[in-house]
């Protein structure tokens, strides 16, 4: 009896630890970035107190060490893309657009804050939010306020949501959600999908990510 | 008889005293009653000949002067950006606690955002500019979409979707966005204030604006001090505080200049106060001295007054030349009042001199009357202000000095002690002739490029210190120095906003004008017009975007409302673009409207200056060129004008001298002229306005020297008074010469100069 309850204790105790797995901010960082260049899909839904209907659109996206893009592919065919020092736009008619934060400093740190998002730096990332981390049952959520006043003057909060688990010594993390409130309470919400991982970026997609 | 006729005489000059001085300022007193007061003009504009041009720059300038005296930029500067951001906080709060400032900026709020974008939503319709009309007009398909694709984006603020479905607004935004970043400093808002990352440091704004108190010079409650002394509370932790601006530099000139000069002028006066007691054992020559230059220095200012109903900054700058005379007279009446034995009474002192004080008058007097021909208001000024105060001295000298008691015990000790025969004056004046006119010629050799007329007013103020350095760093921080704009004059608001329009598409360089911001109407109604023929387009957009029927009947109804409502200057305007407005708009002026166009930076001169001379009503203004180039021909006027009066007096002089003395007088200004422009020459400067003022002084001052001498050339005592004369103006006028304020010293070293080899030639 002493035995069966001692193994049944053991048991809980063992399955406890694999379902409340949980993990550090560190960890879920260094996770987002352990891949060169993640691609995936994503849907974006943008909801507005002006709007009659929520203005959904969908395509592919990218997250690199350079800067992340999106990719709409409906219901039109756009591309934004974020690096550290300038902001890539390119219209259905092909007019490419470039904002550089060298000549335009205030675009300039738009850059840079939304970049390192995506960097996977705790340093970069604190420098530019007050980060509000949880993680529970291999769901990690990030709550995150810009620390400059001049961008909040546009973005009040950053919500990103993801998985992670570990694989091996390793953790892998994954980004799934992302909800963007704007100051006058406009929202964004993106959902990523079918995830790949790989080492290097076709010419195509350099291009959508260079600035010439 | 001989008594008779004296005290007929004296009546006489004291007579033409009281008449004189009584005229004068009953005339003062009417032009005081007439004004309503006394002005004292500054404006450097008001010594170019008078025409059309000049009057606008005069406007102009007044404007931006407006705004720029009292502006004021303080750059908050360390590695660390928080550190610099919260200096700048403690010094901001520091600061508002301050009655001084008009205003006082540090955080870009978000009120002046939502401000801005409600305003552009209101006359969106209006704004689009040349390229957005262009692209509606090509491809409006094209520019559909756009504003379709743009509502998806994110950060795009769909706030106003639902009356703007083409976001006219945004458009608007950027272009008022565009046009400031073209007009204003590098600075950019981040973290709520602005800010500028520069060579590894960061530099936080605050910008200010004093009152009129604030920026008041020589007062008390001059905002300057009090600035300084609260950043150096925070001036801590790698923080330091970079100042600009002119109220900055004004204080700074202001109070260093008006000390040194206080300081010199007190020490000089001493040192000629102790010469002249020890010389007269007397405070009454003294005295007397001082009254008539006082006296005659006021009557001098009164004539003007009443004559032009103001006075001119520079008009009492060149005005300083009368004291030199004023002493000359009254040196001459006292040494012989107190050493002249044999004139028993003022009278005769009077009557001795009258002749060398008469040719001394005449002949400066009648510089002085050919000064009045010139074609500048500012030279006629300096004209009746050096005419009028030296008869004032005159008639002082003969018509009140004989008043005075003859002193009891006649003898000036020191001049028992003097040998004036110590060498042989014939050989020393060839050689000293010799010495000054080689010197001239050597320097003419050496240093020829030297030998010209030039003024540069920027030379004129020399920066030194911190305030030297944070204006260089601040330059290069801020990025924004402007200096030169385009004066765009027209009949009415309307056609000085098209104009403006049409400049900007030939000036190279990037600029900022009225029109970036409330285009002419007929521009505006342009844009009403496209927007009026997108109204089809709407509706797609609108359906694009999940709006209904309705939703395109309101959007129809808000255009319909606005397309006969057109912005204009009187529209009540977010304050940030108010402020660029005062700047820009000088508003209507006796039926006529003017504007600037501030370009960032100059790339070519030459090209704006033809722009302006191919569009009527259109001025470039470069302000420092433009006084520099108007005192080039200031200077040259005065010296071609005293050149006419060289010949006159020397002609006159024919009447009363031997060929031989009218010869040796005539060449006394002319040694002093030659020492005067080689040794400027010769220490690397140009003659300019304050060299040849200093120039002019001494030209009447040697006449008199050598005057006197040949009047009287056996007198010792007149001899000792010209010595006399020399020492107390050489001290007076020559200590001016270690002055750092740089009019004050170039007036101090060419008087000096030329006094000194006017003074050896004479005594020679």
């Amino acid at each position: 009896m002493k035995k069966k309850f001692l193994f049944l204790v053991f048991n809980f105790l063992f399955l406890s630890a694999a379902f409340c797995e949980e993990f550090s901010f560190d960890e879920i960082c260094s996770g987002l970035v352990k891949n060169e260049i993640t691609c995936g899909s994503f849907t974006q839904e943008k909801k507005s107190a002006s709007l009659k209907r929520p203005l959904k659109s969908s395509g592919k996206y990218l997250i690199t060490k350079e800067g992340v893009c999106w990719k709409t592919e409906k219901p039109f065919n756009t591309i934004l893309s974020v690096t550290e020092n300038y902001i890539v736009q390119i219209d259905s008619y092909g007019n490419k657009n470039i904002t550089d934060g060298s000549s335009n400093e205030v675009f300039g740190c738009i850059a840079e804050t939304l970049s390192s998002l995506f960097k996977g730096s705790r340093e970069k990332l604190e420098q530019n939010f007050t980060v509000d981390f949880s993680c529970k049952d291999k769901i990690w959520t990030m709550a995150l306020e810009p620390k400059d006043k001049t961008i909040s003057l546009i973005l009040k909060n950053i919500f990103l949501e993801g998985t992670a688990e570990n694989q091996g010594e390793a953790v892998f993390v994954q980004l799934e959600k992302m909800k963007v409130v704007q100051e006058n309470d406009d929202l964004i919400e993106y959902e990523f999908a079918n995830q790949i991982y790989k080492k290097e970026l076709s010419d195509e997609e350099k291009e959508w990510l260079s600035k010439n | 008889m001989k008594k008779k006729n004296g005290s007929a005489k004296t009546d006489f000059y004291f007579l033409a005293f009281v008449v004189f001085h009584a005229a004068v300022l009953c005339l003062f007193l009417f032009a005081v009653v007439k004004n309503k007061g006394v002005k004292l003009d500054s404006d450097l504009f008001s010594m170019m000949p008078e025409n059309s041009s000049s009057k606008v720059y005069s406007i102009a300038d007044e404007n931006i002067s407006k705004q720029s005296s009292k502006n004021i930029f303080i750059l908050a500067e360390n590695e660390d950006f928080k550190k610099a951001k919260n200096s700048a906080e403690h010094l901001y709060n520091e600061l508002k606690k301050s009655a001084a400032f008009e205003n006082l900026e540090l955080y870009t709020d978000s009120l002046a955002l939502s401000q801005m974008q409600e305003f552009l939503n209101k006359w969106k319709f209006n704004l689009l500019n040349e390229n957005q009309i262009k692209v509606m007009e090509t491809s409006p398909q094209e520019f559909c979409e756009k504003a379709v694709q743009k509502a998806y984006q994110p950060a795009v603020s769909l706030d106003f979707i639902n009356e703007d479905p083409f976001f006219l607004n945004q458009m608007a935004l950027e272009n008022y966005l565009l046009a400031v970043e073209k007009s204003g400093t590098a600075m950019s808002p981040g973290d709520g204030v602005l800010r500028r990352s520069f060579e590894g440091k960061w530099y936080v704004m605050i910008k200010g604006e004093l009152t009129e108190k604030g920026s008041a010079l020589a007062s008390r409650e001059n905002a300057v001090p009090f600035i300084y002394s609260a950043a150096q509370k925070f001036e801590t932790d790698g923080t330091r505080f970079v100042f600009s601006g002119t109220p900055f530099h004004s204080y700074a000139s202001s109070s260093s200049a008006s000390k040194e000069i206080s300081v010199i002028s007190t020490i000089s006066l001493i040192a000629v106060a102790v010469i002249l007691f020890f010389v007269f054992r007397s405070p009454v020559p003294i005295l007397a001295s001082l009254c008539s230059i006082l006296i005659s220095s006021g009557i001098a200012f009164c004539a003007v007054y009443s004559l032009f109903s103001n006075v001119h900054l520079l008009t009492l700058v060149f005005g300083t030349s009368l004291i030199g005379s004023s002493i000359d007279y009254s040196l001459h009446f006292f040494i012989n009042w107190k050493n002249s034995c044999e004139l028993k009474s003022g009278r005769e002192v009077r009557s001795y001199l009258l002749k060398g004080l008469s040719l001394s008058l005449i002949s400066t007097e009648l510089c002085y009357v050919l000064l009045f021909f010139a074609p500048f208001a500012l030279l006629k000024q300096m004209a009746v202000f050096s005419f009028s105060g030296i008869l004032s001295s005159f008639l002082i000298t003969t018509g009140i000095f004989p008043l005075i008691k003859i002193p009891a015990e006649r003898k000036i000790l020191i001049l028992g002690k003097i040998n004036f025969n110590f060498f042989n004056r014939k050989i020393a004046s060839k050689i000293f002739a010799a010495v000054v006119l080689c010197f001239t010629f050597i320097s003419v050799l050496l240093f020829g490029k030297n030998f010209k007329v030039k003024n540069n007013i920027s030379n004129l103020y020399e920066m030194e210190g911190r305030l030297k350095e944070d204006t260089i760093l601040s330059y290069k921080v801020l990025n924004y120095s402007p200096s030169s704009w385009l004066i765009v004059t027209g009949k009415s608001e309307q056609e000085v906003l098209e104009k403006e329009m049409k400049l900007k598409e030939k000036i190279p360089d990037k600029s900022i004008c009225t029109s970036d911001f409330i285009p002419p109407v007929s521009f505006q109604k342009k844009s009403i017009a496209e927007n009026e023929k997108f109204l089809p387009y709407a509706e797609d957009v609108f359906y694009s975007l999940g709006f209904e029927e309705n939703d395109v009947e309101f959007y129809k109804d808000v255009f319909a409302e606005s397309k006969n409502s057109f912005l204009t200057l009187n529209e009540k305007f977010p304050s940030s673009i108010e402020t660029l407005l005062q700047m820009l708009w000088i508003g209507e002026r006796d039926g006529t409207f003017y504007s600037i166009i501030l370009p960032s930076e100059i790339s070519n001169q030459d090209e704006y200056r033809q722009i302006a001379k191919l569009e009527e009503g259109v001025f470039f203004e470069n302000k420092v060129q433009d006084i520099s180039s108007g005192l080039d021909n200031l200077t040259k006027l005065i010296l071609v004008m005293f050149g006419i009066s060289y010949i006159v007096i020397f002609v006159l002089l024919k009447f009363f001298f031997t060929w031989s003395e009218t010869f040796k007088i005539a060449s006394i200004p002319f040694l002093s002229v030659c020492a005067i422009c080689s040794v400027f020459a010769a220490t690397g400067n140009s003659l300019e306005f304050f060299a040849i003022i200093g120039m002019v002084l001494v030209f009447g001052l040697g006449l008199d020297y050598i005057i006197y001498r040949i009047s009287n050339k056996s007198s010792r005592t007149e001899l000792f008074g010209i010595v006399l004369s020399f020492l107390t103006t050489a001290i007076s006028f020559g200590s001016l010469a270690l002055s750092s304020f740089v009019p004050v010293h170039i007036i101090g070293a060419a008087i000096f100069t030329g006094l000194t080899a006017a003074f050896f030639a004479t005594m020679l």
